[in-house]
């Protein structure tokens, strides 16, 4: 193992010697994952890996970089706000084809975003589209959306949301083809070919709107830390994505939110003595330090570091409440999240202690999510991909806690601040605020770490967090073997 | 007491000592298997004591041995380098996989401040403190001592009884401490009692941590866990129970089955005996009732087979005697019946040979009034050679009575209808009647009707002076009925009363003598008697009863 990790280390710092050489076209980027995309459906994705995939097979009007620089992708431009920033005309580049050969038009783009409100879908983005006029909670339609023509798109704000823009450069808001069949048709740089058990499949698509990406297939196959590991340092993978004690590689924004929410609605009146005993009990940098594999940070404030700073700032825990005896409760637990696994026993053991009962109840995706959104638990660990704009930040997690209503009227006050600055620090107050009010107690906020082995560059992270595989390519591609040649 | 009830009663009797031994001989079995359990007992609490000492010295080894582990001083030297984080190793596993791989159920790798940094048993303890891990290696490094500590369980926690030992590890300036155990808990408690086949529970203080089951009556042991808790080892008292009960079982099975065959047994033997015996009383009476050469068909042996024999003997040779008694009998009436019938021709012929000797004397004198002296002389003659000839008839009827044709006939009735012909008695006569209804017996009409004429006419001439008789039908029980006929006249002589009802005996001017006994013969050919009862009180008087069977 000590041996591996050296060789590792060694394969990594060699890395950056490709610094300044020319891309390279062809090869495949075999990427090892902790855990299998779920979710190929851009307004569902909830996990690092969901982002990763949907970076690859969707495509956006522009996209952010890590600095906040908007680039157009699908978008002629990004457009600047009218009417006192209610107003928004999105103008589609020419000639722009989805992977199955349909024209990209002002229709699809209105039902991608429209797809965001859809009340069946139950996207954890509503709050994307939040500030259009006539969203409709029951149909989804959204009644500031019109199309100007083939290639044009008018938005029209029901209050001013001049960062708006920012927000729709998340893979969330992919445009996508929706025929009712699935995988989704997109833009993006690759196309699904397998979508196995253990392994997913993508393949280059060459008419990509941004241009055709650097390797010609990319294969995700699931992994722990040894086996990602050794696969790194054996070639036998150009990336990895899981969690490697070994220090180095691509990092980042930490924009992946986990929070423990409490349910009001089951809890009654101990809702509030159990929050207590929730932040009396947990340390939340220990409980990040010792239980969170990767890279993280402890999240004292609704937000993640990246988006309030204010966030990482240690809080003084209040006292432990006094707790009816023998009280017991159950933590609701996607499983296959060992982070939220390992949290949970944390969990456990330190509410044990205050005489409190937790009792862990693991449900797969699905079920998981069906739970959380029918209010069928008492305390959940859930997960959200936050927007990095801190308004819609936020607003995700009045949508998720209190409803669309109120994630509308906060997305409304944040609006009105002057200029960006102003909302932002509008948006940090009401984050402020919100955190006793609000049933999610933050946990921590993880980041995506890229580790490559030697020979593959190129790869960055855009401002969702998202790595930008599209963009990787290999110094050595691997030679194609001829007919009957053994391997 | 009938003998069958008796045979039962004895049968019965004899199966009481098997009773009375039954409960001596559970005890018996009982103090046996008391014996083989406590046995059993003491060698489970053995082997379970040696089975916890066993324990203690593999947390020793296990611990001794880790500490001298290369992944063990990998790990601290990597700590002491910084080169790994106290996150990572709390993430990593690695006391997880230190723990299965010493099959410890409990371990802790604390820093040199007793603070957690990875836990195998509750991963979520790392970061915590653990004074009592940091104290127990440096009061006893390596020395195992009960705990009561706290694992990872399906639902949360579970609280567990575990020898824990704790070791410091050092390199350079850096020290952690190993605290590592092994729990008494439901795996231990099924090996050992797999080993010992006993039900194990493990109790800390009055709560139970682990149990292999739960049994019913259970005998136990108890070996102390330091002064935490203990170790249960049990037994149960059941099987012996059930074998006792078993035993009873078959012992009551087998006796009722004793019981019934002794019963069985008795009532075979009992009938075999009885029922000859029954039958020879059914024929004493048979013999009694008249039944002459009754014979008893009654198979058997021994001494009952010459009981039968004989009585059958008995009553052959009795209905031989009576036979032989009854022709004599008979013989020595019909030669009383000659000697009266010659008696009664005999005196008639004395008259008749008078008169003719009278005529022919008077012929032979010319006798002037010969036709005076014939007439009277034939006068007398017809009246004798009448008297002859009613003589034979009344004989002739005795002699050729026809057997009775039996019918229902109601004695109220036939009274009332022979009354009828009394309708105007001779003066100074008065009849009076007392019929009780109901009275019905199986009888011939027309000779009950001659035998009740025959009684009313023999009373009515018994009285010349005029009197009173009176006829009754009288019930004498369910099973006869009877016509009484009393008068007023003489009675009957204490001389005459035994040849009362003989043929030809009279004490009436012109009679014949067979009235009386051709009743009485119809009374018996009906089942019945004829007597006289004389009055009742004792007056002055005769009282003839007319006794039949009442039909059924």
């Amino acid at each position: 193992m000590k041996r591996l990790g050296l060789g590792l280390a060694i394969l990594l710092i060699g890395a950056s010697a490709l610094a300044g050489m020319r891309a390279r076209y062809g090869g495949e980027l075999r990427v090892v994952v902790p855990a299998l995309p779920q979710a190929q459906d851009p307004a569902q994705l909830t996990s690092s890996s969901d982002l990763l995939s949907a970076r690859l097979l969707f495509g956006t009007l522009w996209t952010q970089a890590p600095d906040g620089a908007l680039s157009p992708s699908l978008a002629a431009a990004v457009p600047e706000p009218e009417a006192s920033g209610r107003f928004f005309r999105i103008r589609l580049r020419p000639g722009l084809r989805f992977q199955d050969g349909t024209p990209v038009t002002a229709r699809e783009v209105i039902s991608s975003l429209s797809r965001l409100a859809d009340p069946k879908l139950e996207s954890p983005y509503s709050a994307l589209v939040l500030p259009l006029v006539g969203v409709s909670s029951s149909t989804g339609k959204i009644g500031g959306l019109k199309a100007g023509g083939e290639l044009e798109v008018q938005a029209s704000l029901a209050f001013a949301y001049p960062d708006w823009p920012r927000a729709l450069a998340h893979p969330a808001a992919s445009i996508v083809l929706d025929k009712g069949q699935r995988p989704l048709r997109g833009t993006g740089p690759f196309v699904l070919r397998v979508d196995g058990p253990s392994t997913v499949r993508y393949e280059a698509f060459p008419d990509c709107p941004t241009g055709r990406p650097f390797a010609d297939s990319l294969s995700m196959t699931l992994g722990d830390s040894r086996s990602a590991g050794r696969q790194l340092a054996l070639s036998a993978a150009e990336l990895t994505t899981v969690s490697l004690a070994e220090k180095g590689g691509t990092e980042g924004p930490a924009l992946q939110a986990s929070y423990l929410a409490l349910n009001p609605a089951k809890l009654g009146a101990q809702a509030a003595p159990v929050r207590q005993a929730f932040e009396a009990a947990l340390e939340v940098g220990d409980l990040t330090r010792f239980f969170v594999r990767g890279p993280a940070s402890p999240m004292y404030g609704l937000l993640p570091p990246a988006l309030d700073p204010a966030s990482s700032a240690p809080r003084a825990r209040p006292a432990s409440p006094q707790l009816p005896a023998g009280m017991e409760l159950t933590l609701l637990v996607e499983s296959g999240d060992e982070n939220h696994r390992a949290v949970a026993e944390r969990m456990q053991v330190k509410l044990h202690d205050l005489g409190l009962a937790l009792k862990i109840s693991r449900l797969p995706r699905p079920a998981f999510r069906k739970a959380v959104a029918g209010g069928a638990y008492e305390l959940a660990l859930v997960s959200v991909m936050a927007i990095p704009e801190a308004g819609m930040a936020l607003a995700q997690l009045v949508s998720l806690a209190l409803g669309r209503e109120a994630a509308r009227e906060e997305l409304r006050t944040i609006g009105g601040g002057a200029d960006a600055a102003a909302r932002k620090a509008l948006a940090l107050a009401r984050a402020e605020q919100l955190l006793p009010r609000l049933p999610l107690l933050p946990l921590y906020a993880q980041a995506s770490r890229v580790l490559a082995r030697p020979g593959v560059a190129g790869i960055g992270f855009d401002a969702s967090g998202a790595p930008s595989l599209a963009d990787g390519w290999l110094s050595d591609p691997p030679r194609v073997r001829a007919a009957g040649e053994k391997p | 007491m009938r003998l069958r009830t008796k045979l039962v009663l004895v049968a019965l009797v004899s199966t009481l000592p098997f009773v009375v031994a039954l409960p001596w001989a559970l005890r018996a079995v009982q103090r046996a298997f008391d014996a083989e359990l406590n046995s059993r007992l003491a060698g489970a609490e053995r082997a379970a004591q040696a089975s916890a000492a066993d324990l203690s010295d593999k947390v020793g080894r296990a611990l001794s041995k880790l500490a001298v582990d290369p992944a063990v001083e990998d790990l601290v030297r990597s700590l002491h380098d910084a080169k790994l984080d106290r996150g990572e190793l709390a993430q990593s596993g690695t006391a997880a996989r230190l723990m299965a791989l010493m099959e410890l159920d409990a371990l802790e790798i604390l820093d040199d401040q007793g603070r957690i940094l990875a836990s195998g048993h509750l991963p979520g303890r790392a970061g915590d403190l653990d004074g009592d891990g940091v104290e127990l290696a440096s009061r006893q490094p390596g020395r195992p001592v009960p705990r009561r500590i706290d694992i990872a369980a399906a639902n949360g926690f579970a609280p567990a009884l575990a020898m824990l030992a704790a070791l410091p590890v050092d390199y350079g300036a850096t020290r952690i401490y190993l605290v590592g155990g092994r729990t008494f808990g439901q795996a231990w408690a099924e090996r050992l009692k797999e080993l010992t086949g006993a039900a194990i529970a493990v109790l800390d203080g009055e709560r139970e941590l682990a149990r292999t089951e739960a049994i019913e009556l259970p005998r136990q042991a108890k070996i102390p866990v330091g002064e935490l808790g203990s170790v249960v080892v049990e037994l149960s008292d059941q099987a012996v129970r059930r074998t006792k009960s078993q035993i009873a079982r078959v012992a009551l099975g087998l006796w009722l089955a004793a019981l019934g065959a002794a019963l069985a047994l008795a009532v075979i033997l009992a009938r075999r005996i009885s029922r000859p015996v029954d039958a020879l009383a059914q024929g004493a009476r048979a013999l009694a009732q008249g039944s002459l050469g009754h014979q008893v068909a009654v198979s058997s042996s021994g001494e009952i087979d010459e009981l039968v024999r004989a009585f059958n003997a008995m009553s052959s040779d009795l209905r031989s005697a009576t036979d032989r008694a009854v022709v004599a009998e008979r013989v020595a009436a019909w030669q009383g019946v000659a000697r009266r019938l010659a008696h009664e021709i005999k005196n008639p012929l004395t008259p008749i040979r008078m008169s003719v000797e009278t005529l022919v004397a008077a012929h032979r004198a010319g006798r002037s009034d010969f036709d005076e002296i014939f007439r009277e002389s034939a006068q007398a003659v017809l009246e004798e050679v009448e008297r002859l000839r009613r003589i034979v008839d009344e004989f002739s009827q005795f002699a050729r009575l026809p057997k009775p044709t039996l019918a229902p006939l109601e004695l109220a009735e036939l009274a009332g209808s022979v009354l009828a012909l009394y309708s105007s008695p001779p003066e100074g006569i008065r009849i009076d009647r007392e019929l009780g209804e109901g009275l019905q017996v199986e009888a011939d009409r027309d000779q009950l009707w001659q035998v009740l004429i025959n009684l009313l006419t023999n009373a009515i001439q018994a009285m010349p002076q005029g009197g009173r008789v009176l006829l009754r039908a009288v019930s004498l029980g369910e099973g006869s009925a009877a016509l009484e006929v009393a008068d007023q006249g003489p009675g009957i002589a204490a001389e005459n009363r035994a040849r009362l009802f003989e043929p030809y005996f009279t004490t009436k001017e012109g009679g014949t003598g067979l009235g009386l006994a051709i009743a009485l013969r119809i009374a018996q050919e009906h089942g019945g008697t004829l007597e006289e009862i004389g009055l009742e009180g004792g007056g002055r008087g005769a009282r003839f009863r007319l006794t039949l069977p009442r039909a059924r």
